[in-house]
């Protein structure tokens, strides 16, 4: 407790006090613009760079940066960085033993490991300060064409040439009749055909938020990619395993002897796949979404102290929506691996 | 109206069965423990991993929610 009083925490805790609460007078936090699809960041030839992308990207450079550093110096001791991810790895790798076998776990592992470390990555990712709130301004209108965004806010200037959003200097809301103006635009530069130019003042003077990097998963096409992948190497592990005799589940399985009904069972299990994909994504795109949206919509209500249970929970869910990613991936795996029919073990 | 009431009408109606579900897998890993308490840990974790799958239910309404909120339906007037 004497430590927790010392001069030099005590004015660094009035300080932080002090500022959050001045802050929180002046400033006011606006509401960011809620934009399904990623916003488009900047333009690489024929290619849309969008805030997820980056997020990707900077995903990836973590893992590798965080595999490099804790495998630089290798001890048989391990300590420190080696010793956490050691004890993540074989965590994960026992779990896997007891559920694939002994026999598939080192075919399976790694692809439930890659699925683990980079949706948990992507997902903490959002919880870092800046991440989602640091971005270019947008005007409104170009907002709205993009995510349908009916609400925009006054910027503030500050030294250095940055601007941010004031929800004190007041906000403006679209009305029906610029909507329809709007909508009008739209559907006259895509009959064009030609890509519009980016105008980058607001006619109206009101400007929403599109952020430089925001969490992977909030675009849907990252979820896709992932369950295409799990989905299609799953087929690939079952032809592996199996051979030509894998795809027998599909199509006219002898399952009960009667031809009807095994060739019932047989669509089923086809649709079943590409349900799995429809799931896969959405549970992990709508769970990410909705924390992104759900921490938004806390710090513009309460800034302070008051989202950071949410914090907490965004913490849990990000993990939890990982690994049931990952665990779903494997199981669904070693199921393929099990031949169907009379003549092979039920499970 | 309708596109104020769309949304709304999606998730909650769409709440109301992985709530039940979340309430009826708490309520018998509960009891479970209270029979076994050495499996807690176990019985914790796996009651942990299907609340995950209840509430993917709601999820998907959350996502269509969302989707009529800030995308829109066609034929939906807004």
């Amino acid at each position: 407790m004497r430590k927790l009083l010392a001069p030099r925490n005590l004015a660094l805790i009035v300080g932080v006090l002090v500022l959050m609460i001045g802050s929180a007078v002046v400033l006011k936090v606006p509401l960011p613009a809620i934009i399904l699809p990623a916003e488009a960041i900047f333009h690489l030839g024929p290619f849309t760079i969008t805030n997820t992308i980056i997020a990707t990207i900077l995903v990836d450079i973590i893992l590798v940066v965080l595999a490099i550093l804790a495998t630089r110096k290798m001890k048989d001791v391990p300590g420190g960085l080696q010793n956490g991810l050691e004890w993540f790895v074989e965590t994960f790798h026992n779990l896997n033993e007891d559920i694939a076998g002994k026999k598939m776990v080192s075919k399976l592992f790694p692809i439930f490991m890659t699925i683990l470390m980079f949706i948990l990555a992507a997902n903490w990712m959002g919880l870092i300060p800046g991440v989602d709130s640091i971005g270019k301004l947008e005007p409104l209108e170009t907002a709205y064409k993009i995510g349908g965004v009916t609400t925009g806010y006054k910027t503030v200037n500050w030294p250095l040439g940055i601007r941010s959003l004031s929800r004190a200097q007041g906000m403006y809301t679209l009305t029906a009749e610029d909507k329809a103006r709007l909508d009008a635009e739209k559907a006259e530069a895509e009959a064009h055909g030609g890509e519009e130019e980016a105008h980058h003042d607001s006619e109206l003077g009101y400007y929403v938020i599109a952020p430089y990097v925001r969490p992977a998963a909030t675009d849907l096409n990252v979820p896709l990619a992932i369950a295409l992948i799990s989905v299609i190497w799953t087929q690939v592990i079952g032809v592996q395993a199996l051979g030509g005799s894998y795809f027998r589940k599909f199509f006219l399985p002898h399952m009960t002897g009667m031809k009807v009904i095994d060739l019932v069972v047989g669509l089923l299990e086809l649709v079943s796949e590409f349900a799995k994909i429809i799931s896969f994504t959405f549970r992990l795109f709508g769970n990410v979404f909705a924390g992104a949206v759900l921490l938004f919509v806390m710090s513009f209500l309460v800034p302070f102290f008051v989202p950071l249970p949410f914090y907490g929970l965004e913490l849990f869910v990000g993990f939890m929506q990982a690994f049931v990613f990952a665990i779903l991936t494997l199981i669904f795996m070693s199921m393929a691996t099990v031949g169907h029919g009379p003549d092979s073990d039920h499970h | 109206m309708v596109e104020i009431l769309a949304p709304a009408l999606a998730i909650g109606l769409g709440a109301i069965g992985p709530g039940i579900g979340v309430g009826l897998l708490v309520a018998g890993a509960m009891e479970a423990i209270g029979r076994n308490p050495e499996a807690a840990g176990e019985i914790r974790t796996n009651m942990i991993l299907g609340i995950v799958f209840a509430e993917a239910i709601a999820i998907y309404a959350l996502v269509v929610a969302l989707l009529l909120l800030f995308v829109g339906a066609p034929g939906l007037s807004g």
